[in-house]
C-alpha cells in the first residue's frame, strides 16, 4: 500500500447556553481555562505561561490531591476568534518538553480542533480530535478503539462493542 | 490463553484493511474458510493467508468441528487500546460538562452585576 493512511477524527458535539465569545474566551484565557479543565476541585491548576494565539503555546501544571504533578504543554496552531481553535497538547516535564507517550505505538500527537457556531439555542461546539501523521499501525489501532464502539469500522460491531464494554 | 502477545503484532495485524474486514465477519460468529471465501469473494489462498496473520496476533481462535476448522474473533488483545481512547474521551467529556457549569456561573455574575 502506498497511500498515506488517514485516521478519521473522533467528534464530540456540545451545545452551550452562552454567547459564542464567552465560550471562545473560556478556551483561550488562562484564567478561565483552569476553572474548567482540571479534573475536579481537589486538583490545583496553574499556568506558567499562556501565549494563546496562532503559533503560541502554553504550559500549565496540575497537582493531584496526592501531590502528583502533571505538566501539560499546549501548542496552538490556529486561534481565530470567535469560532476556531486548533491545538496539540502534550504531557511534558516542568520545562515544557513533551514526554514520549506511555503506550508504545500510540500516536504521540493528537490534534484537537474546536469549532464554534451560533445557533438559536446557543453556541454549538464541535470538538474533533485525531492523531497527527499516524503510521498504518497507529491508524489501525485508532480506528479499532475510537469512541469505545470500534466506530471506524462499518458493520456488525455491536457485539464487539458489547464485548469490550466491561459489564456494569 | 496467551495474553502476552506484543502490541506491535496486534497493530501490524490490524494495519491491513482486509484483515480488519475478516475480523469483522468473525466477530459475528464462527466461520470456516469456505464461508469466508463466500462472504468476501476473495480466493481461498488469500483468505488463508490473512487468517494466519490474525492468528499469529492471537486475534482469532480456531476450533475443530468434525472435518471443519471454524474460526472466531478473539478480541481481548484490543482491550488496552480501547481503554486508552475511552479514557481520553471521558476526560474531554468531563471537561465539557465542567465548561457548561462554568459558563453558567459567568452568566449568574453578569446578572448580579445588572
Amino acid at each position: 500500500m502506498t497511500d498515506t493512511p488517514q485516521a478519521t477524527p473522533a467528534v464530540i458535539t456540545r451545545l452551550y447556553k452562552a454567547p459564542i465569545q464567552a465560550v471562545f474566551d473560556a478556551w483561550t484565557d488562562a484564567r478561565h481555562l483552569c476553572q474548567w479543565q482540571r479534573p475536579n476541585d481537589q486538583v490545583t491548576c496553574d499556568y506558567l505561561f499562556a501565549d494563546i494565539r496562532t503559533g503560541g503555546s502554553a504550559l500549565h501544571k496540575m497537582v493531584m490531591p496526592n501531590g502528583h504533578e502533571m505538566w501539560l504543554l499546549t501548542r496552538y496552531l490556529d486561534v481565530s476568534a470567535p469560532n476556531r481553535l486548533v491545538f496539540i497538547q502534550y504531557e511534558s516535564n516542568p520545562q515544557g518538553e513533551p514526554l514520549s507517550p506511555s503506550m508504545p505505538n500510540w500516536p504521540p500527537e493528537i490534534q484537537a480542533t474546536v469549532l464554534l457556531s451560533e445557533t438559536a439555542e446557543g453556541t454549538m461546539m464541535e470538538f474533533r480530535w485525531q492523531p497527527v501523521n499516524p503510521t498504518a499501525e497507529q491508524v489501525a489501532a485508532w480506528e479499532a478503539s475510537k469512541g469505545g464502539a470500534i466506530g471506524g469500522w462499518d458493520t456488525g460491531f455491536v457485539q464487539l462493542s458489547d464485548y469490550l464494554t466491561p459489564a456494569r | 490463553m496467551n495474553e502476552t502477545v506484543q502490541p506491535d503484532r496486534v497493530f501490524m495485524a490490524l494495519a491491513d484493511p482486509r484483515r480488519r474486514q475478516l475480523l469483522e465477519w468473525l466477530a459475528q460468529g464462527e466461520m470456516s474458510v469456505t464461508d469466508l471465501v463466500a462472504r468476501t469473494g476473495w480466493n481461498q489462498p488469500l483468505v488463508s493467508k490473512q487468517l494466519a496473520a490474525l492468528k499469529a496476533a492471537d486475534l482469532v481462535m480456531v476450533s475443530q468441528v468434525g472435518r471443519h476448522r471454524l474460526y472466531r474473533a478473539r478480541l481481548a488483545p484490543l482491550q488496552p487500546l480501547v481503554s486508552w481512547i475511552d479514557q481520553l474521551e471521558s476526560r474531554w467529556q468531563n471537561q465539557f460538562d465542567q465548561l457548561d457549569a462554568y459558563l453558567g456561573t459567568l452568566d449568574d455574575k453578569e446578572k448580579n452585576n445588572d
